[in-house]
C-alpha cells in the first residue's frame, strides 16, 4: 500500500487540488454532469488508445530502418530518410492532418482511387491444404480514423528515427569494436549488439514520444473524430458545461498517462536501463 | 632456412592520422607458440599496430598475413586499406582474438551471455555447446561461480578476465592484448597477468602490448621495441632486457626498471 502511495502521491496532489480550486472557485460545480460523461468519454478514451497504440507502434516498425540509415553515416544512404525526417518534423500535426484530409481530397485523381475510397476485397484462398474465404474491407484516407492513424504514424516515426539514431550513436565505440573484433558482421553486431544495447540508450526518449503522441492525438478531433477530446466537444456542445467535462476528460488523459509512464518504468526496470546509465 | 608459415606475419605497416606518421613500415612475425610482447614508450604506435592487424584500424600500406592467408585489402577513397572481401576479414576476425584495455564487454548482458554471443553467431555454435565451453573458460580464468553475473558487477580484473574468456571461446589462433592491465587497479594486474601467464605456458600465440616490464621479460619469447613508427630493437628478453643495442632501447628500459 505504501509503494502504491509512494509512486501516486504526486498524482493525488494534483488531482486533490484542481478538484479543490474547482469547488472553491464555483460552488456549484456539475458533478453529475462529470458523472454521466463518463461512459461516452471512456468511449472516446478507448479511440485515443487506438490512435496512439497503432502509430506509436507501426511507428516503431517504420522508423527501425530510416533510423539505422541516418545512423550509418553515409550520405547516400542517409539522404531520403533525412528529407522524410525534415519534412515530418518540421512542419505541425495538425498542418499534416489537414493536407492528408483536406488536401489529398481537392484532386479528382485521388478521390476515385483506391487509397481515398478504400477497397473491398472479396475472393478465396486456396493453399491446397485449406481455403480461406476472404471477406473484407480496407478503409482508404476517406475514413477520418484511417487518416489520422497514418499521419500520426508519419509523424511519430519521423521523431522516433531520431531518438534511434541519437541511440546507436550513443552506444560506446569500443562495445562495437569489441563485436567486429570477434569476427561479427556489420549486420550481425547492428542486430544482436548495437540495436539491443541502443534499445536501451533510447527507451527513455522513446516513452516521451508516445506521451506526447497521446497528447497529440487530441487533434484528430479537427478531422471529426470522436476521440478524448472531440468526445469532450460533443458533449459540451449540448451540455454546455466546458469547464466540468474538460475536466473529465483531462482527468481521462492523466489516467492513460500515468499507466504508460508505469509500463515504461517497469520495461526499463527489466532491461535495467538504470544499470546501464553513466557507462 | 626451411620455417613453417608464420601464424601472424605483417609486412610493412605504414599508418598515418593526417600528416602524422604513426607506423612508417613495422614487419613482423609469429610463430604458433610465439608470445611476443611490444614495449615502447607513448606514441610511439605500439596500440595502432595491434589494431591494424585486425582492421580495427585502416592501415595505409602494408600487408597482413594469417597462418599464410593475405588479407584482401584494397585502397579506399581516403587513402586506407580497407577489407576487399566482408567475409574474409570477418573469418580472419574471428581466428585473431582481440583484448581491449577497457574490456568493451556488453553491460546489457550477463558474463555467460557475453561469451556465448559470438561463437553462437559467427561460429555457429548451438547455445548448449556454447555454454559449454563458456562454462570451462569462465572456470579457467577463475571466475567460473560469475556467470549468471552483469559485467558492472564485477570488479576490474574480473570484467578482463570474463574478457579473455570471450575472446578465447573463439578458439583464436592468435590473440591480441592491448595493454590488457592498464585500466586496472594495482592489486588487481597480478590475476590477469596470471591469465595470460597461464595461456603463455599452454603455448598460445600471442602480441602483447603492454607496460609490465617484468612480466613480459618472463613470458616472451620475444620482445620489440617500437620507438616513433619503427621497430627499434627486436629480439629476445634476455637479449633486449639485458644488453639493448640502441641507445633509445637503452634509455627506456634504465627509466622502467
Amino acid at each position: 500500500m505504501t509503494r502504491v502511495l509512494k509512486a501516486i502521491w504526486p498524482w493525488l496532489l494534483f488531482f486533490g487540488l484542481i478538484a479543490a480550486i474547482l469547488y472553491g472557485v464555483t460552488a456549484d460545480v456539475r458533478w453529475d454532469a462529470v458523472y454521466k460523461s463518463l461512459p461516452r468519454l471512456f468511449e472516446g478514451a478507448l479511440l485515443t488508445l487506438e490512435l496512439v497504440g497503432i502509430s506509436v507502434v507501426v511507428g516503431l516498425i517504420l522508423a527501425l530502418p530510416l533510423g539505422i540509415a541516418r545512423a550509418s553515416g553515409n550520405i547516400w544512404i542517409g539522404a531520403l530518410p533525412y528529407v522524410y525526417i525534415f519534412f515530418f518534423r518540421g512542419t505541425p500535426l495538425l498542418v499534416q492532418l489537414f493536407l492528408l484530409y483536406y488536401g489529398l481530397s481537392q484532386f479528382d485523381s485521388v478521390r476515385e482511387s483506391a487509397i481515398w475510397a478504400g477497397s473491398h476485397v472479396q475472393t478465396t484462398l486456396d493453399l491446397g491444404f485449406h481455403r480461406w474465404a476472404l471477406d473484407f474491407t480496407i478503409p482508404g484516407l476517406r475514413e477520418p480514423f484511417v487518416c489520422a492513424v497514418v499521419t500520426m504514424t508519419l509523424h511519430t516515426a519521423a521523431y522516433i528515427a531520431e531518438i534511434i539514431r541519437g541511440a546507436i550513436r550513443a552506444v560506446p565505440q569500443g562495445e562495437i569494436e569489441a563485436a567486429r573484433a570477434l569476427g561479427m558482421s556489420y549486420a550481425q553486431s547492428m542486430r544482436h549488439i548495437i540495436l539491443p544495447r541502443a534499445a536501451r540508450i533510447g527507451l527513455p526518449a522513446y516513452s516521451n514520444e508516445v506521451i506526447l503522441m497521446l497528447k497529440a492525438s487530441a487533434l484528430a478531433s479537427t478531422i471529426t473524430l470522436m476521440e478524448l477530446t472531440g468526445m469532450a466537444q460533443t458533449i459540451i456542445s449540448r451540455n454546455y458545461l466546458s469547464t466540468e467535462i474538460y475536466f473529465a476528460a483531462g482527468l481521462f488523459y492523466l489516467l492513460i498517462s500515468f499507466v504508460l509512464v508505469q509500463a515504461f518504468r517497469l520495461l526499463e526496470r527489466w532491461l535495467r536501463v538504470d544499470a546501464l546509465q553513466g557507462r | 632456412m626451411a620455417e613453417a608459415t608464420p601464424a601472424l606475419e605483417i609486412r610493412n605497416l605504414h599508418k598515418r592520422y593526417g600528416e602524422l606518421e604513426v607506423l612508417k613500415g613495422i614487419s613482423l612475425s609469429a610463430q604458433d607458440g610465439d608470445v611476443i610482447s611490444i614495449l615502447g614508450s607513448s606514441g610511439s604506435g605500439k596500440s595502432t599496430l595491434l589494431r591494424c592487424i585486425n582492421l580495427l584500424e585502416n592501415p595505409h600500406q602494408g600487408e597482413i598475413l594469417v597462418a599464410g592467408e593475405a588479407l584482401k585489402l584494397k585502397p579506399s577513397g581516403n587513402g586506407e586499406l580497407i577489407a576487399a572481401d566482408n567475409r574474409q576479414i570477418n573469418r580472419l576476425r574471428s581466428q585473431v582474438g582481440f583484448v581491449f584495455q577497457s574490456f568493451n564487454l556488453w553491460p546489457h548482458m550477463t558474463v555467460l551471455d557475453n561469451i556465448i554471443e559470438a561463437p553462437r553467431r559467427v561460429l555457429g555454435q548451438s547455445k548448449a555447446e556454447a555454454i559449454e565451453v563458456a562454462e570451462a573458460l569462465l572456470a579457467k580464468v577463475g571466475i567460473g561461480d560469475k556467470r549468471h553475473v552483469y559485467p558492472n558487477q564485477l570488479s576490474g580484473g574480473q570484467q578482463q578476465r570474463a574478457a579473455i574468456a570471450r575472446t578465447l571461446a573463439m578458439q583464436p589462433r592468435v590473440i591480441l592484448f592491448d595493454e590488457p592491465t592498464s585500466a586496472l587497479d594495482p592489486e588487481m594486474v597480478q590475476e590477469v597477468l596470471n591469465v595470460i601467464r597461464a595461456l603463455a605456458d599452454e603455448g598460445r600465440t600471442m602480441l602483447l602490448v603492454t607496460h609490465e616490464m617484468n612480466f613480459a621479460r618472463q613470458v616472451s619469447s620475444q620482445v620489440v621495441f617500437l620507438h616513433q613508427g619503427l621497430v627499434e630493437e627486436q629480439g629476445t628478453p634476455e637479449q633486449v632486457f639485458g644488453n639493448p643495442a640502441s641507445a633509445r632501447c637503452k634509455q627506456f628500459m634504465s627509466s622502467n626498471f
